[in-house]
C-alpha cells in the first residue's frame, strides 16, 4: 500500500521496458550486477562527505527502495537512522520531514506518520508527495474518505503511478474493481523501468485484481509480465503460484512457493506453501511449513517486531494456537483501523468462539461495500455460528460467486458450508411441492 | 564521505547480540580470497538469522526425529558445504578452478530470545598454475535473499593482487561483528574481478614485482608462525625460537640480494683482516636490529598516513645510494694507484668470475684474489667499513619487520625485539664467516706467484663490482616504487 516512487524519466529505457513486456526484447535473467536500489546506496554514500542534510535524506530513500525491493525490514530502521541525522542537521530540513511520514509507514507506526504527513503538508501543501503519505495513513487509520480527498489531490497535483494505484486501491475497497483495473493498467504505463520494483508491483496488483473476480488467465499474464519487468520478483512469483494452485498444478504451485519462500520467507508465503501440500495430501510437509511459521511468530515475538495481521489469519485459518490469533489481532486493532484489520479481528474472534463481537467486526470489514470474497466468505461462517443462516449462505454464495478459488484451504470449506446450508433449504422446498 | 563514515565506524562499531542485526530472516554471505605461489584460498561464510535456520534443521535432523546428533551434524556440514562451493565459481582467464574444503566448522551462537543462529564456515582452496591471469569470482548461493554480501581478497608474500574490484580488508570480521551504525548499508557485493601477479608483498598500489625476496617470503611466514603461537612461552620455546630465528637470519643472508656481494668484494679488494670482517658482522647486526626497531616505530606511528610496504623502497634506495658512493669512490683511487703502476706486485690467479648480478652471489667469490695493496694504498679504513656494514644491515628486511610488528601486535613486544637480535645475529654471523672465509683464502692465494698487470687492476673490479651492487639495489628500490 505504500507505493512510492521518485519521478524519472528516461525515454530510452522506457522503449526498452515496453519491448520487454511486448515480449519482443528478452528481459535480462538474473542481473549479476547491484539491483536499482543498491546503486541509488552507493550514489547516495557518495555525497555523505559533505555531511549535508540532502545526502542523508537521499541514503533514506534509497533505503526504503532497498526495504521494498529485499522485503528486509530491518531498512526502515536505517532509513529512520539517516532521516535522523538529516534533521540534527537541520531541524527544519522540508526533505527530510516530508521523507519521515513514508519511514514511519513502513514502520507501521501509522500514527507518527499521519503527524508527520500533516506538518509537511503544512509546510508545502503543495507538494503531491504529502498527498500520498497522507492518503497512506488515513488509510491504515481506516479515516477511507480522508483518503479519498489526499488520493484526489494527489492525482490532481501529480497523475503519475503513485498516485494512480492509491487511487486504484481506494476504488478497490469501495467496491468497484474494473474501475481499479483501469487506473491500474494506467499506472503500469506511466511506470518506469528505473524503478522496476514500483511497476512489478503495479503489475502484481493488477493480477491481484483479476485473481479476486476468478480471471485466472489474466492475473497469470499480469504476475508474468511483473516477473519479466523484475525476474524472482518473490510477490510475482507467490501470486503466479496461487493461480497455478487454483488451476489445480500443484507440483508448479509448489515449486513457484519455494522459489519465493527462499528469497523471502514471509509467514503467507510459507503457510500457502504448507496449504498446497496439504491439497496435495502430504500432510508432512505442510506440517512442516506450518511449524515454520509458528516460529516466525515465536521470533517476531522475541525481536517485537510483529507480522500481527499476517500470523493472526495463519493461526484462525489452521486452527492452531488460537488464543495467540486473538491477541494479535486484538493487537493490531489497536494501531490500524482498515477494513482487513477488522477482517481478521472478526475471523480471529469467532475461531475463539465468540461470534457476537466477531460479526459486529465483519460488519466493520464489509462497510465499504468492498467485493472481496474473503471476507465475504468470514462474514459468511460467523453469520452460520450466530445463527442466521440464511444471511450466511448469502455471503458464502457471494464469496464464490466473486472468486471461486479465493482460497485454497478455505474455498472447499465455503462450498461445503453453503451445501450444508441449502441442503435443508432444499428439504423444505420439497417438501412444499 | 570516507572521513565521515570512518569516524561513525570507531564510533560505533559494535557487536550486536540480541536479535540478529540484519532482519531475522537474512542469510548473511563472506568469502575472502588469498591468492598465495600455487593456490586460491577462499574462507567462506554463511551466518544464518533465526528463521532461515528453523528452515536448515530440517536439513541437519536427516532422520527427522527432531534432534540433531553428531553424526547428522558432521554429514549434514560436509554436504552442505560441497553444495556451497558447487555454487562458488572461481576463473583464471577464463578457466575454472575446482575448489575443494580443506577444514568446516558448524556454530550455533544464540539470537532473539535465545533462539538459535547458524554459522557455518568453510575453508575451500584451489590449486593455481599460473602465476599471472586476471581472476574471477562469483557467489551465487541464496540469490536474492537478503542480507550482508561480502568479498575481499588478499594477496600474500609472494603474489601480488592488484586492479581488485573488492577491497582487502573485511568489515564484518568475518561475519562476526556487524558494524551497529544504522548509516553503514550492508555490503551487496557477490562477485570479484583482480589480476594476480607474483609480488614481493601484497602493495596496495600497484604490485611491481622485485624478484629480491621470493625465496625469502617462505621464511618470513615461518617465522611469523613462530610468534603467531598463542601458548604460553616456556624456556624452551623461548630458547628454540631464538634458534629458530638465528637460523632463519642466516638463511636470509644466503638468500640474495643482502649486501654479500658488497662485503666480500670490499673485504677482498682492501687489506681486510679477521678483525675487519668481525667489525663488519657487528655492524651490520647492530644496524640490522635498529633499523628494523626504527622501521618498527615508524610504521607504527606513520601508519596512519603511509603505507608500511611503501617505505621499504625509499630504505632501499638510501642504502644502494651509500653502497654506491663507497663503492665509487673506492674504485676512483685504486684506478689511480693501479695506473700509477707499482712494482713488487705479486700476480694473482685471474678473476674471470665477475658475477654482473648480485643475486647469483652465493659463492664464487674464493675466486677473487688479488695483489697485495702497495704500501701507501688504503688499507681496510675503519670509517668506511662502518658504512659499509651500516648500508649492509640498513638493507630493510621486510620479514624482520613483520616478526616484530606481529609480535607487538599480539602483546609481546620484548619478545618481538629479542627475535630481532637473535635474526640479525644470524644474519651477521653468515656475512662475517663469508668475510673469514675470503680474508683466508686471500692469505692463501698471496703465497702464490702471480703474474702483474691482472693483479693491479683486480682491486679496481672488486670496487666496480661494489658499485655496481649500489647500482642494482637503486635500480632495483625504483622498481619497487612503481616509476
Amino acid at each position: 500500500m505504500t507505493l512510492f516512487s521518485m519521478p524519472t524519466s528516461r525515454p530510452g529505457r522506457a522503449l526498452a521496458a515496453t519491448l520487454v513486456l511486448a515480449g519482443l526484447l528478452p528481459a535480462r535473467a538474473r542481473s549479476a550486477g547491484p539491483s536499482p536500489a543498491d546503486r541509488a546506496i552507493a550514489a547516495a554514500e557518495q555525497k555523505l562527505a559533505g555531511n549535508r542534510p540532502d545526502a542523508y535524506v537521499e541514503l533514506a530513500t534509497a533505503f526504503m527502495r532497498k526495504s521494498r525491493e529485499s522485503a528486509d525490514p530491518s531498512y526502515y530502521a536505517r532509513a529512520a537512522a539517516a532521516l535522523d541525522r538529516a534533521l540534527a542537521l537541520d531541524s527544519d530540513d522540508y526533505d527530510a520531514l516530508r521523507t519521515r511520514a513514508w519511514v514511519l509507514l513502513g514502520q507501521h507506526d501509522f500514527r507518527a506518520a499521519l503527524a508527520a504527513a500533516e506538518r509537511a503538508r503544512g509546510l508545502r501543501p503543495e507538494d503531491w508527495w504529502n498527498y500520498g503519505t497522507l492518503a497512506d495513513a488515513c488509510v491504515e487509520l481506516g479515516d477511507y474518505e480522508r483518503a479519498e480527498v489526499a488520493a484526489q489531490r494527489m492525482l490532481d497535483l501529480r497523475p503519475g503511478l503513485p498516485a494512480y494505484t492509491r487511487a486504484a486501491f481506494l476504488r478497490t475497497v469501495f467496491g468497484d474493481r474494473p474501475g481499479a483495473i483501469e487506473l491500474l493498467a494506467r499506472a503500469a504505463r506511466a511506470g518506469s523501468p528505473r524503478d522496476p520494483e514500483s511497476l512489478a508491483w503495479t503489475l502484481v496488483y493488477l493480477g491481484h485484481e483479476y485473481f479476486a473476480t476468478g480471471k485466472l488467465a489474466a492475473a497469470a499474464a499480469a504476475y508474468t509480465r511483473a516477473l519479466a519487468v523484475l525476474p524472482d520478483h518473490y510477490l510475482a512469483l507467490g501470486s503466479l503460484a496461487r493461480v497455478r494452485a487454483a488451476e489445480g498444478r500443484l507440483d508448479e504451485a509448489a515449486a513457484l512457493y519455494r522459489q519465493a519462500v527462499a528469497r523471502v520467507p514471509s509467514p503467507d508465503l510459507v503457510s500457502a506453501l504448507g496449504d498446497v501440500h496439504a491439497a496435495a495430501g502430504q500432510a508432512d510437509e505442510a506440517e512442516h511449513e506450518y511449524a515454520l511459521v509458528d516460529y516466525m511468530g515465536q521470533v517476531a515475538e522475541a525481536t517485537g517486531t510483529t507480522y500481527g495481521r499476517q500470523l493472526a489469519l495463519f493461526y484462525a485459518d489452521h486452527d492452531r494456537r488460537l488464543p495467540d490469533a486473538l491477541r494479535l489481532a486484538e493487537q493490531e486493532a489497536t494501531m490500524r483501523g482498515d477494513i482487513y484489520t477488522d477482517d481478521a479481528l472478526a475471523w480471529a474472534l469467532y475461531k475463539n468462539g465468540r461470534p457476537a463481537p466477531a460479526a459486529r467486526a465483519a460488519h466493520r470489514a464489509l462497510r465499504l461495500g468492498t467485493e472481496d470474497a474473503l471476507l465475504e466468505y468470514h462474514a459468511g461462517l460467523i453469520a452460520a455460528a450466530a445463527h442466521h443462516p440464511r444471511r450466511a449462505a448469502r455471503h458464502l454464495r457471494r464469496a464464490l460467486g466473486l472468486n471461486p478459488y479465493f482460497d485454497l484451504r478455505q474455498a472447499p470449506i465455503a462450498r461445503a458450508r453453503l451445501a450444508a446450508l441449502d441442503a435443508p433449504a432444499r428439504i423444505v422446498l420439497g417438501g412444499k411441492e | 564521505m570516507k572521513t565521515a563514515s570512518l569516524t561513525l565506524a570507531m564510533t560505533l562499531l559494535a557487536t550486536v547480540a540480541r536479535a540478529h542485526p540484519l532482519g531475522n530472516f537474512t542469510v548473511n554471505r563472506y568469502a575472502a580470497l588469498r591468492v598465495e605461489r600455487g593456490a586460491i584460498g577462499v574462507h567462506y561464510v554463511v551466518d544464518m538469522a533465526e528463521i532461515p535456520t528453523f528452515q536448515e534443521r530440517k536439513l541437519i535432523d536427516a532422520n527427522g526425529d527432531q534432534t540433531i546428533d553428531a553424526a547428522e551434524q558432521e554429514a549434514y556440514v560436509a554436504g552442505r558445504v560441497a553444495e556451497l562451493a558447487r555454487n562458488l565459481t572461481l576463473t583464471v582467464d577464463g578457466a575454472a578452478l575446482a575448489l575443494d574444503a580443506d577444514a568446516h566448522a558448524l556454530e550455533q551462537p544464540p539470537g532473539a530470545g535465545g533462539l538459535p543462529t547458524l554459522r557455518l564456515e568453510a575453508w575451500l582452496s584451489a590449486p593455481l598454475d599460473p602465476t599471472r591471469g586476471a581472476v574471477a569470482f562469483a557467489d551465487r548461493n541464496f540469490a536474492g535473499r537478503p542480507g550482508w554480501q561480502e568479498v575481499v581478497a588478499e594477496g600474500s608474500p609472494g603474489m601480488a593482487v592488484t586492479d581488485s574490484s573488492v577491497p582487502r580488508v573485511d568489515r564484518s570480521r568475518a561475519l562476526r561483528a556487524y558494524p551497529a551504525d544504522q548509516l553503514q548499508s550492508p555490503p551487496q557485493v557477490t562477485e570479484a574481478r583482480f589480476r594476480i601477479s607474483p609480488g614481493a608483498t601484497p602493495a596496495p598500489a600497484a604490485g611491481s614485482a622485485s624478484p629480491v625476496r621470493i625465496g625469502a617470503a617462505r621464511f618470513s611466514d615461518r617465522m611469523t608462525e613462530l610468534i603467531a603461537t598463542r601458548a604460553p612461552l616456556g624456556p624452551w620455546l623461548v630458547f628454540t625460537s631464538l634458534l629458530v630465528a638465528a637460523a632463519l637470519g642466516a638463511l636470509h643472508a644466503l638468500s640474495p640480494g643482502h649486501g654479500k656481494t658488497v662485503v666480500g668484494a670490499y673485504l677482498v679488494g682492501t687489506r681486510g683482516t679477521a678483525r675487519h670482517a668481525l667489525f663488519l658482522g657487528l655492524v651490520v647486526t647492530a644496524t640490522h636490529t635498529l633499523g628494523v626497531y626504527l622501521l618498527g616505530i615508524l610504521t607504527l606511528t606513520a601508519s596512519a598516513y603511509v603505507v608500511p610496504e611503501r617505505l621499504f623502497p625509499w630504505i632501499t634506495a638510501v642504502s644502494g645510494l651509500i653502497v654506491l658512493a663507497i663503492g665509487a669512490s673506492l674504485a676512483a683511487s685504486r684506478l689511480q694507484t693501479a695506473l700509477a703502476g707499482h712494482a713488487g706486485a705479486h700476480h694473482h690467479h685471474a678473476d674471470n668470475h665477475t658475477h654482473l648480478h648480485p643475486q647469483d652471489h652465493h659463492h664464487g667469490h674464493d675466486h677473487h684474489a688479488h695483489a697485495h695493496l702497495p704500501p701507501d694504498g688504503t688499507p681496510a679504513g675503519w670509517r668506511s667499513l662502518l658504512a659499509l656494514g651500516v648500508s649492509g644491515g640498513l638493507l630493510p628486511c621486510p620479514s624482520a619487520l613483520v616478526v616484530m610488528l606481529g609480535a607487538i601486535a599480539l602483546g609481546r613486544v620484548a619478545f618481538g625485539l629479542l627475535l630481532i637480535v637473535a635474526f640479525s645475529a644470524g644474519l651477521a654471523a653468515v656475512l662475517t664467516t663469508v668475510g673469514l672465509v675470503l680474508v683466508y683464502a686471500r692469505h692463501l692465494f698471496d703465497r702464490l706467484p702471480l703474474d702483474g698487470r691482472l693483479a693491479r687492476f683486480a682491486p679496481v673490479a672488486s670496487a666496480l663490482v661494489i658499485s655496481l651492487a649500489g647500482l642494482v639495489i637503486v635500480a632495483q628500490a625504483i622498481a619497487q616504487m612503481g616509476v
